[in-house]
């Protein structure tokens, strides 16, 4: 690159870094990562990238912009793993193979490729591994038992193949610890002492837990059921930083609302729902008006979720309605749950992007 | 219709589909192995069931197509009046692309004139 066409490039990122730092959201954040992208400065995007996954664990718009990030980054190591998985096979071509679908956040890929690697490779550990963190995340997700008892399963199993991997026992460790499965934690906690005697992390974490309480559930299942117990009962929070601001302050919501459908032709009606399916705001009319309609969403959002989690498919994310006169399209950002409801003349498409910017931008300024 | 449905599933992210009656009666099912047909014939029953009335409830009319988007995987729901054809699909695939292959499968059932 020639000294001149470097300058325009780091002059172009300069003026796109503070359009975004004017508007900081999932979105903005989202377009300058596209931008770097555009002119190879991966280390650029990156920074930011991980910068904005931290402050927006939940968004869609940064995920996908983070997705695009990494498939430029490492085409030419997905090339070569294809390669190897084709022509030279073995249980290390698939571990790293689905380890970078899974870093590409190409999850179907992953599994599949892991799965395949168990089957045809059951003695080697790293394939486990994969498939238990995938899980593990979902349960982080979604805080389900049936995951976290799978996820500890994968876990387990690649213990006893390698009993001496210390970053699988200190994670497993960590699981159990955070789950209140204490008896579990210290025995993997543990097990880190047989072959490093002196390593403090794991002496630290033995000491934290040792100063707990024993816990009075007989099996794990009985211990994760309790805790998806108090998760569902709210004992536990999830609630991020959108749905803190918005439950706090409905009415800044109510008067975002109608910044929604000045851009929507054939705008009908918004209604949004908190975590635990309270009103928050709806646009046209008050909270009142819309009391009868939010608790029809109501019922639309918990079938939906329901369904979602009894298919297996993680937690929902949104849903389109299409029919003769108009769309319904129900999201969940963040455990808001918001409801556009829009007639016969709104174009799909208009209807698709104009709510994506109004959540992964307008919300968070 | 059982044909129209095993090609349906050979297209790439297809992972199975069925043609359900609102009650949850199962038509014709090409299932893949991850998938168990009285689990997906009860989970579309119920979102069919619950959105049919609920759009109906707010004066609305009833859905022709409802995409469900989750974290890890998607449904489509296609409504041919006298059934539903009940998609699953992975995340990875491009949404037109298996739209296009579920309508086209939505419209050669119903030239089947098959009566649920």
């Amino acid at each position: 690159m020639s000294w001149w066409s470097d300058f325009k490039a780091n002059r172009e990122l300069g003026d796109a870094r503070r359009a975004m730092a004017s508007a900081r959201s999932p979105f903005s954040i989202g377009k300058f990562i596209d931008r770097c992208i555009d002119k190879n400065r991966y280390d650029l995007a990156l920074e930011e990238a991980e910068k904005g996954n931290a402050e927006f664990p939940h968004s869609e718009a940064l995920t996908a912009a983070y997705k695009r990030l990494i498939r430029a980054v490492h085409s030419e190591d997905l090339k070569n793993g294809r390669n190897d998985v084709r022509k030279a096979p073995g249980p290390k071509a698939y571990y790293k193979l689905a380890r970078l679908y899974k870093k590409m956040r190409d999850l179907d890929q992953a599994i599949e490729l892991a799965r395949k690697g168990v089957e045809l490779y059951p003695n080697f550990e790293g394939n486990y591994i994969v498939l238990a963190d995938i899980r593990y995340e979902r349960f982080q997700r979604d805080m389900r038992a049936t995951d976290g008892l799978q996820a500890i399963d994968l876990f387990e199993r690649a213990v006893d193949l390698n009993r001496e991997n210390y970053r699988l026992l200190f994670q497993l460790a960590e699981i159990y610890s955070a789950i209140g499965a204490r008896g579990k934690a210290l025995e993997k906690a543990e097990m880190i002492l047989d072959f490093a005697p002196d390593d403090r992390n794991a002496v630290a974490l033995i000491e934290k837990l040792r100063q707990r309480p024993p816990n009075s559930f007989g099996s794990l299942k009985e211990l994760l059921d309790d805790f998806e117990r108090r998760v569902a009962a709210g004992a536990i929070e999830r609630a991020g930083a959108l749905s803190s601001r918005y439950t706090r302050n409905p009415d800044h919501l109510a008067r975002k609302l109608p910044g929604l459908a000045e851009g929507l032709l054939g705008f009908e009606r918004v209604v949004v729902l908190g975590p635990k399916n309270e009103l928050l705001a709806a646009h046209p009319g008050s909270g009142s008006d819309n009391r009868e309609v939010a608790e029809t969403f109501k019922r639309m959002f918990e079938a939906a979720i329901e369904c979602s989690l009894r298919m297996d498919i993680s937690t929902f994310d949104k849903g389109l309605f299409d029919a003769d006169d108009g769309f319904t399209y129900l999201l969940v950002i963040d455990q808001l749950k918001i409801a556009v409801v829009c007639g016969a003349k709104t174009k799909k498409k208009n209807l698709l992007n104009q709510v994506h910017r109004f959540v992964e931008h307008d919300l968070y300024l | 219709m059982d044909q129209i449905l095993g090609s349906l599933n050979q297209v790439a992210g297809v992972k199975g589909s069925m043609v359900v009656t609102k009650d949850g009666s199962v038509v014709s099912e090409s299932l893949g192995p991850d998938l168990e047909r009285e689990s997906v014939a009860a989970v579309s029953s119920l979102i069919i069931q619950v959105s049919e009335r609920s759009l109906t409830s707010m004066g609305r009319k009833s859905f022709s197509q409802f995409i469900l988007t989750s974290a890890h995987g998607r449904m489509v729901f296609v409504n041919m009046d006298v059934g539903y054809l009940v998609v699953i699909t992975k995340m990875e695939m491009s949404l037109e692309q298996v739209l296009l292959e579920v309508e086209s499968a939505a419209r050669k059932i119903r030239g089947t004139g098959k009566r649920i």
